[in-house]
């Protein structure tokens, strides 16, 4: 029998501990973003809720997910570190509410849509993008999540539907006001337009 | 010959050197490009498609421009372009800066155009900016729009 090197077996053997841990690190993106689409899926259809039951579990739903003050931040960019805690508060909860309603009208239209996993791409273990297709019978749009890990969770902070980016869209204009007329102004003119 | 004609010649020969030195001047800055190249750094971003954009196009943050791009190629296992930048020292890019490949005009040339993010982190030379918008091709969108209708 050839001689049985102890050493080397066991500096093997640590070897493959080590990378079968690295490798089972970090959570898969798709999987978290896969459950939480099948989980609004289910909301949309199922026709014992009323629309504002969808809309609040729907919304639930999306809270879990979405990270709206990273976006927020982002939007906002240079601007947001001169903003006060409390305008930033506010910015935050007028910026949810108005992407929640430019998006909740989806629920009244849904009509089946399957939504694919095309793409998934994991960077320096903590940014990820998800690459998604809503499909219908007569087209699919495209929809890529932005996302980073904390905790173990993948959290969204950008949006890019058709190759353009929720957060770029905003920037340029929420950041135009700001410069122009100040923030106040700003969240005045979002208040306004969401009533 | 005597010394008034040398005299002239020399002082139309300074004219005639003044002359080209203004008209080089004036082609190299018509070209867009530094006289005296300034310190640049390296960035790279990866999009999905960079269709219509070429080496040596600029790179615009707040319509000014502050770079060049530098090479593009594709990444063979991605499938996506990869592509690398200079951008002029002094210009710092925040981590969250997006970068976009737009048209200078409806169907102008393309450039990459950056806006600047509020992380606190700064790219590094060499860094990579995340966030990247593609290029729209409008070909593409005449195509979505006779395959998959107008919307509702």
């Amino acid at each position: 029998m050839p001689p049985f090197h102890a050493p080397l077996f066991a500096i093997a053997v640590a070897f493959m501990f080590v990378w079968a841990t690295a490798a089972a690190e970090v959570p898969s993106p798709s999987d978290q973003v896969r459950e939480s689409m099948d989980d609004v899926v289910a909301v949309l259809k199922d026709s014992a809720l009323s629309l504002e039951d969808k809309e609040t579990r729907i919304r639930a739903l999306v809270d879990e997910r979405f990270d709206f003050q990273a976006m927020a931040q982002r939007t906002l960019g240079k601007e947001w570190k001169s903003t006060s805690a409390e305008e930033q508060q506010r910015f935050v909860e007028l910026f949810r509410e108005q992407l929640a309603r430019t998006y909740l009208v989806a629920i009244t239209t849904y009509t089946d849509e399957r939504i694919d996993i095309v793409k998934e791409k994991v960077k320096d273990n903590r940014l990820a993008q998800v690459n998604t297709s809503i499909v219908s019978t007569d087209l699919s749009i495209p929809v890529d999540y932005r996302l980073y890990l904390r905790d173990d969770k993948w959290w969204v902070y950008d949006v890019v539907i058709e190759g353009a980016s929720l957060v770029n869209n905003y920037r340029s204009s929420y950041q135009g006001v700001i410069k122009k007329q100040g923030m106040g102004t700003l969240l005045a003119q979002m208040e306004e337009k969401l009533n | 010959m005597n010394v008034k004609n040398i005299n002239l010649e020399i002082i139309v020969g300074l004219f005639m050197l003044a002359g080209l030195a203004a008209f080089g001047y004036l082609a190299v800055q018509l070209a867009g490009k530094e006289l005296v190249g300034g310190k640049h750094y390296t960035i790279t971003a990866r999009f999905q498609s960079t269709s219509g954009l070429i080496r040596g196009a600029g790179v615009e943050l707040a319509g000014v421009n502050v770079g060049t791009v530098d090479a593009i190629y594709l990444d063979k296992e991605e499938y996506e372009s990869v592509v690398v930048m200079s951008i002029e020292e002094g210009v710092a890019l925040q981590e969250d800066s997006i970068a976009s490949v737009r048209s200078t005009g409806l169907i102008g040339d393309k450039i990459v155009s950056l806006t600047p993010g509020g992380a606190d982190e700064i790219l590094a030379p060499g860094g990579e900016i995340i966030d990247t918008e593609p290029s729209v091709s409008l070909e593409e969108l005449i195509s979505k729009y006779i395959f998959e209708g107008g919307g509702d």
